[in-house]
């Protein structure tokens, strides 16, 4: 097992943290956000309203004070009460009375607080205003800066241009009013041009003089903004030209925002530290039980199955703990389980294997005997049972079927072996046939007084003569397949019926009755269980007799071997690979050694293969004395042979017409390479009857396609005349000939093809006769037409084919439609021409032996194009 | 010369039904189609016994003089003939329909082949239906490759 590479914990941790730190992180941030949006609409009214309020105190202020030294002036005692006004308002600290002597103004009366002005002046005097220079005959109040004392001066003329009676405000009281902000806010009293006259600060100017100034211009009584840093309020006294000015920084306005947001950072940090710690302690608790049953998985990996976790937690990791230990037992008991299986399993294959032990060999040539089997068993072991022995001159047989299968008809099948390899030493001194055979079985099999009884055959070839003798105990009967070629299978089976005798081990004392029969060289003796014949497909529908004739028709070229194996190949395809019952195939073929010819080496036919192509697909059998070899295409070049390669082999081959290109494409796919590649010899690869056709096109260099085909054929030939109703002449030669084994219309396709190659050759070639041949043999039947010029060569042949599949029209104008080679290649199954040039050129379609038309159009058309003379 | 092609002509309403048999070959005389004058024309295939290279030509050529507008429908086409259609171009032309035609089928118990006739609308999706044997009644194998032998259906 690898390492761990990011821990569990540390993983859980990450994410814990992340997901608080982005959670609080939001939420103050929000929170700050809201809060200084609130608080700044806050400080934009209470920055207004601070202003307003000392506008209002001021004008209010400066009102009554000038009402006031009115209400003094009209006072007839004024000179005395002046004094005592200048007591009860302590705000001011000067009363004056000026008069006009003569044109200059003169202090005639004055009171002040003394206290007050030596703050300003050592000497403690209140020096005198200059009444024409301050202008104090214009304005009710004055602001001035100028005076050794501070203060503002209201005044009030008594007598207009010549007596004026004035009060000074001590400065001080005036910048008490600006205190009741202080705390929050700075504020500052201004003239129209923005020269400070009260403020708090040292500053003589506003900060914001061109703001004030713009202010001071519109007819607004009151702004607020932000200017800089800082929010500004301006209001205008009512009655006065005076603006009351407040500002603050923002830093200062925000300040609770900042303070806020440096808590909520604290706190976040205290949370945050609180989380670390509480997530670590908890992966802990939490990865201590993984890594636990990761250890314990380790250890079960080892073979460990009792691993012990102690995990006390009830949570799920508690309850997968349980089942990990719930499952390691439950694994140490079927692994116990598994070991009794397996024991019993071997015991099974050893019982196998020994009942394999009394099969023969798969094939064996005894002498002119030649034999092989195919067995299928139902289950492990089989009920089914074959076996034989020879001497010089007999060859004995046994088949034998116990009644249901596995073990215990297995062992059954063990006695028969064993009864038949005791038969074998006592033939020596007896002259045991199949009757005895057959007796001494049942009496063995009698004896074990058992519940399963079994049918067999016992036989008896005389290998020199060919007789065969043989007794029957309620089996198959035995097929004799007459070696008879001309004829179809079902013809040439002979089944061996007889009486047949009681099963063995039905009755001890049952006699058997012994029958004979003549063998001719060449035939075959054919033995089956009753498996094959039972074995059903999917709907339930046996393979029966018809489908089992039908096999051997298909193999009927085949050796033993090779006809068993495909038979049972075809049963098993047929019920999807599944048999209730145990099959047996046993056939004997028996050759009479009198006329045996065995054919030399130098007979025999070397076929070089592409290695590209399936090998199984190109196996020959004996019959047709091929040897076949497999090489790498680039060998081909050196060696003068016959070649077989697959299409794609063919860009790799220098010189195509010595190739048999064996294809798998569709006939559109094979018209393609026809055209863009020399290539004489196509085979369909699912050509039923490829090593016939692949002999013909090697040995057909020096004579007609018909003479190679005469043997074991029929053939019936007519002559036809340009002018002659030909059409009705070829369907009425068709009619005479048996197509019973054919899909319904094989005739109307060959009197098609037979009429596009007739009239090529009368009609529109340069003879006004041909010779028109039917060919019937076993596997096929044809048509064969021939002209005596000799014209046609290769390239016009593919073109013509090449032209209808191109165009797949007929052509308008000419004495053709274009479209006869065609259509003729494509309704063939082969297609043949043999061209000995400017001599004959004879033209073969051949149909193949075949019920379905399905099948037959399924077939990759085979073009075989032989030039005399040439390989 | 019995197997000559045979045109047999009758006009109902809008429509004319000519029933062909024999062989259609180079010999076919089609000159009577040019002077259909009815909005439809049924061609029946039913007793065609073959068609080759030449006799496709001529059909293909005659069909071409038929008045334009024409509805043309065929019916009872035989087998040799649908492959005929299937292999070559303009055999319908554009506009023409295939209305029935013989399909192959095979028995497995009576083990024989069966040509049934089937109609475009018992072929949905280019698939064979399925159908029973006459004889024994089992279900029939349909006995080519559907979709070659449909192909025919994609036409006019």
């Amino acid at each position: 097992m690898g390492k761990v590479g990011v821990p569990l914990k540390l993983k859980f941790t990450i994410v814990i943290l992340a997901l608080l730190l982005g959670s609080v992180g939001f939420y103050v941030y929000y929170a700050i956000d809201i809060f200084r949006k609130d608080k700044s609409a806050d400080i934009y009214n209470n920055s207004l309203v601070s202003a307003n309020q000392i506008s209002k105190e001021l004008n209010g202020f400066l009102l009554n004070n000038l009402k006031n030294l009115k209400r003094v002036s009209t006072n007839p005692n004024i000179g005395s009460i002046i004094k005592s006004y200048l007591a009860e308002e302590s705000h001011l600290f000067a009363i004056e009375i000026y008069e006009n002597k003569l044109g200059k103004w003169q202090r005639t009366q004055f009171e002040f607080e003394k206290n007050y002005t030596s703050l300003y002046d050592k000497s403690g005097n209140l020096p005198e205003i200059d009444i024409s220079k301050n202008n104090l005959l214009k304005s009710a109040v004055h602001f001035s800066h100028n005076e050794n004392i501070p203060g503002w001066i209201l005044s009030y003329e008594m007598v207009p241009g010549s007596k004026i009676l004035i009060s000074r405000v001590k400065i001080d009281f005036l910048k008490q009013m600006l205190t009741s902000t202080a705390e929050l806010f700075s504020a500052k009293i201004v003239d129209a041009k923005g020269i400070s006259l009260v403020s708090l600060s040292s500053t003589n100017e506003t900060n914001y003089k061109n703001e004030l100034l713009e202010f001071s211009s519109q007819a607004v009584r009151q702004l607020v903004k932000k200017v800089g840093d800082s929010l500004v309020a301006f209001v205008k006294v009512d009655d006065f030209p005076l603006i009351v000015e407040t500002f603050i920084s923002e830093k200062k306005a925000f300040s609770a925002a900042a303070e806020l947001q440096k808590k909520s950072i604290y706190f976040g940090t205290l949370i945050f530290s609180l989380v670390v710690i509480v997530a670590v302690l908890f992966a802990r608790a939490l990865t201590k039980n993984i890594q636990l049953l990761t250890q314990a998985t380790e250890k079960v990996a080892l073979g460990e199955f009792e691993t012990q976790l102690n995990i006390k937690s009830n949570d799920e990791i508690g309850m997968l703990a349980k089942s990990f230990e719930f499952m390691g037992r439950e694994i140490l008991k079927y692994i116990e389980e598994m070991k009794e299986k397996s024991r019993l399993e071997n015991e099974v294959k050893v019982a196998q294997l020994v009942q394999q032990t009394y099969f023969p060999k798969n094939y064996e040539k005894i002498k002119n005997i030649e034999t092989s089997y195919q067995f299928k068993s139902a289950s492990e072991c089989g009920g089914d049972w074959w076996g034989y022995y020879s001497d010089d001159n007999y060859f004995n047989f046994l088949i034998c079927d116990a009644t249901g299968h596995g073990v215990p008809a297995a062992l059954l099948t063990a006695t028969a072996s064993s009864a038949l390899a005791t038969m074998e030493k006592l033939a020596d001194k007896n002259d045991l046939g199949p009757k005895r055979m057959l007796e001494i079985f049942n009496s063995i099999v009698a004896e074990l007084e058992g519940q399963i009884n079994l049918t067999a055959i016992a036989g008896r070839i005389n290998m020199s003569t060919g007789e065969l003798n043989y007794s029957n105990a309620s089996h198959h009967p035995i097929w004799i397949i007459k070696n008879e070629s001309e004829k179809s299978i079902k013809e040439r089976i002979e089944p061996l019926l007889g009486t047949p005798g009681l099963r063995i081990g039905q009755h001890k004392e049952t006699q058997y009755e012994e029958f004979s029969y003549q063998l001719k060289n060449g035939d075959e003796i054919l033995l089956i269980t009753d498996g094959i014949l039972e074995l059903e497909n999917i709907e339930a529908k046996a393979y029966g007799q018809r489908r089992l004739i039908k096999a051997l028709e298909a193999s009927s070229e085949l050796n033993p071997s090779e006809k068993l194996s495909f038979v049972m190949k075809d049963a098993m395809t047929f019920s999807d690979d599944k048999n209730n019952d145990d099959i047996t195939l046993s056939l004997v073929k028996w050759t009479d050694q009198t006329q045996t010819r065995l054919e030399s080496e130098s007979n025999q036919i070397h076929l070089f293969c592409s290695k590209t192509l399936d090998p199984m697909k190109l196996m020959p059998t004996p019959e047709h004395n091929i040897v076949v070899h497999f090489e790498d295409i680039q060998h081909f070049l050196a060696k003068d042979k016959y070649l077989v390669v697959a299409p794609s082999d063919l860009q790799n081959l220098e010189n195509k017409s010595r190739a048999i290109v064996f294809s798998n494409l569709s006939n559109e796919e094979n018209i393609k390479i026809l055209k863009s590649d020399d290539v004489f010899h196509l085979v369909g690869e699912n050509s039923p009857y490829l090593f016939e056709e692949i002999n013909l096109a090697m040995t057909s260099f020096d004579s007609d396609l018909i003479d190679l085909m005469k043997k074991g054929a029929e053939i019936k030939s007519i002559q036809l005349s340009a002018g002659d109703n030909n059409s009705d002449i070829i369907e009425k030669f068709l009619k005479n000939f048996d197509f019973s084994e054919y899909f319904e219309s094989p005739a109307n396709y060959l009197h098609f093809m037979a009429l596009e190659l007739v009239n090529n050759i009368i009609m529109h070639g340069e003879v006004s006769k041909t010779e028109l041949s039917f060919i019937k043999s076993r596997n096929y039947v044809a048509i064969r037409v021939k002209d005596n010029v000799g014209k046609l060569d290769r390239n016009t042949i593919v073109d013509a084919i090449w032209r209808g599949y191109e165009e797949k029209t007929p052509k308008q104008d000419g004495r053709g439609a274009g479209l006869g080679l065609y259509l003729t290649y494509s309704q063939c199954n082969q297609l043949w021409i043999n061209s000995l040039p400017n001599v004959s050129t004879e033209i073969v379609c051949l149909i193949e032996s075949n019920k379905r038309y399905k099948k037959y159009k399924e077939r990759i058309t085979s073009f075989h194009f032989i030039l005399r003379g040439h390989v | 010369m019995s197997d000559k092609l045979q045109q047999t002509m009758n006009i109902v309403g809008d429509q004319t039904n000519i029933q062909l048999s024999g062989i259609v070959d180079e010999d076919a005389d089609f000159s009577k189609l040019k002077g259909i004058g009815t909005k439809e024309v049924v061609f029946d295939f039913q007793k065609i016994t073959m068609i080759n290279s030449c006799g496709i030509r001529e059909w293909i050529q005659s069909l071409s003089n038929l008045k334009p507008g024409i509805r043309i429908s065929y019916i009872n086409c035989p087998q040799i003939i649908i492959e005929q259609i299937n292999m070559v171009q303009g055999f319908i032309p554009k506009g023409a329909s295939v209305e029935s035609f013989y399909a192959p089928y095979f028995c497995e118990s009576c083990d024989k082949e069966v040509k049934i006739l089937l109609k475009r609308s018992d072929v949905p999706q280019f698939k064979a239906p399925e159908m029973k044997c006459p004889d024994c009644g089992d279900t029939m194998d349909f006995d080519a490759i559907e979709s070659q032998y449909f192909n025919f259906l994609k036409q006019g």
